[in-house]
């Protein structure tokens, strides 16, 4: 017999022992909607391809390697000491992880809507479960970038790995960044449908201008004035000086993008939460 | 208590048609024990309250409050996704409802009768291979309440027989709660009736005393 989901009590005092119980039940519901929509993602993603998954890897590996190839080809020199390929790879892939759960978050509800009629499955789970998703992904793509270009050029992975801590760090800071932004981008979509469209406008010129091609510390400090407000860019400047042993950017902001993403998951979790009280969504019957 | 609903409000807004109450003030208990075959005319209002209180939906206003466990809307299957195999949408239901995968998939193969076809991409089913699944798939999983909507009622006679045998075995744990616009039905599989009439539900201790409102009713 399946035991009845928690339900909101309006007995419980907060930070009672009932209230405690019932935050376990339900994260622990949580938990496993987020895990089973992970798998149903990773089938679903490329679903008329017979080998699923496989693709999800396959793709962005290539985007990202085309990319990296390109960009180094051009034979422009590095900013930075060391091989201009880990300059282009430690900011490439970080930004198409962000792009990648932000576009996915703008289409996650209304490609779910199916499963939001189960009572336990939540809009933010699936939203969850894309960006956990899509962060499964990067590492694999990354780590089989390591391996590429260990064999293929001779770089060492040690170029990536220049101060673990700070790298740990710039990483959960980068987790946490494209959660805020998921969550504002699915939440804007649901209100506005048109969202989506404006996103796939907007995530080129973004990229461009986040600093894929240069680190904001080069820039002449008058256009980095503007290039400032492009939370970013910040993110990738912090990443990359966490990563490149040889390169320490002094201009880059970490209260910045925290802030932005802080408030960008404010406004996301208040307009789902004021979506689910008057439960005004469109619905599949 | 099994499932209270307080002061339910549910209005649908269209940018067309504007705004349009379907519940008005809804309250009512269904007591565990017993199932409730709920009578209305088409487009009474009846599967928006089924999708209340299963949760698919919410009230614009008022509450619902249940410590029972409720099954989606038996037949439902807009959840399943059409590229995967009905035997991967087996398991994202087992996931979330946190149940035994061997133990459904082997209750699902009996009871759907679909062979090897569960195996298939559900884009491949027909729809009555769809709701077998979608049917037996919430067989399966042990509820408290089966929630049953008219309207996605599937299969043909044999498999309706075998619906309805097996509610009469699970008679002692489980009850239903099911819609429909003809009295008949419910009779069925009800030892107690409401009618949902102009955004309001009146419940009714016998499926007789409701068949009679109803009538009158639309009458």
């Amino acid at each position: 017999m399946v035991d009845p989901l928690p339900s909101r009590d309006v007995d419980r005092a907060p930070f009672s022992a009932a209230w405690f119980s019932e935050l376990s039940r339900s994260l622990a519901v949580m938990g496993r909607v987020i895990h089973a929509i992970m798998i149903r993602e990773a089938r679903t993603r490329y679903g008329s391809s017979k080998i699923g998954y496989t693709w999800a890897i396959i793709d962005p590996l290539v985007t990202t390697a085309i990319f990296v190839a390109i960009f180094s080809l051009l034979g422009r020199s590095s900013p930075i000491p060391g091989p201009i390929v880990v300059f282009f790879v430690s900011g490439i892939i970080p930004l198409f992880f962000w792009r990648g759960a932000v576009g996915q978050a703008a289409s996650a509800v209304s490609a779910s809507l199916g499963l939001l009629t189960y009572p336990q499955v939540m809009p933010a789970d699936v939203v969850i479960g894309r960006l956990l998703l899509e962060a499964a992904t990067t590492v694999i793509v990354f780590v089989l970038f390591l391996i590429g270009l260990n064999i293929l050029l001779g770089i060492s992975p040690t170029w990536f790995f220049g101060d673990p801590p700070r790298l740990l760090l710039a990483t959960l800071g980068l987790l946490y960044f494209t959660l805020g932004c998921c969550f504002l981008s699915s939440s804007l979509a649901r209100i506005l449908p048109v969202w989506q469209n404006i996103w796939s406008y907007m995530s080129r010129p973004i990229w461009i201008l986040s600093g894929i091609f240069f680190t904001l510390e080069q820039l002449p400090s008058g256009f980095r004035q503007y290039m400032a407000y492009n939370p970013v860019a910040h993110m990738v400047e912090w990443l990359r000086s966490a990563m490149i042993p040889t390169f320490d950017s002094s201009v880059y902001s970490i209260l910045f993008p925290m802030t932005f993403a802080t408030i960008a998951l404010i406004i996301g979790l208040i307009i789902d939460r004021m979506l689910l009280l008057t439960g005004d969504e469109e619905i599949v019957s | 208590m099994a499932i209270e609903l307080h002061n339910i409000t549910k209005v649908y807004r269209s940018r067309r048609a504007g705004k349009k109450t379907v519940l008005n003030d809804v309250n009512a208990v269904f007591e565990r024990g017993h199932s409730y075959g709920i009578l209305g005319i088409n487009g009474a209002g009846k599967s928006t309250l089924l999708r209340i209180i299963c949760g698919a939906e919410r009230p614009t206003f008022g509450d619902v409050r249940k410590d029972v466990s409720i099954s989606w809307r038996l037949g439902f299957v807009s959840s399943f996704n059409s590229s995967l195999t009905g035997m991967e949408n087996l398991r994202f239901v087992c996931r979330i409802y946190d149940a035994d995968i061997k133990e459904i998939s082997d209750f699902v193969e009996d009871f759907a009768e679909i062979g090897n076809a569960i195996h298939e991409p559900l884009r491949t089913y027909s729809s009555g291979m769809k709701s077998r699944l979608a049917f037996g798939l919430s067989m399966a999983i042990r509820f408290q309440v089966y929630v049953i909507d008219e309207s996605l009622a599937a299969g043909d006679y044999r498999f309706q027989e075998k619906c309805r045998a097996e509610f009469e075995r699970r008679r002692e744990e489980s009850d239903i709660l099911m819609t429909s616009h003809m009295p008949n039905a419910i009779r069925n599989f009800c030892d107690r009736g409401g009618v949902v009439h102009k955004g309001q539900l009146k419940l009714f201790d016998s499926v007789e005393e409701a068949t009679d409102y109803y009538e009158e009713v639309t009458a």
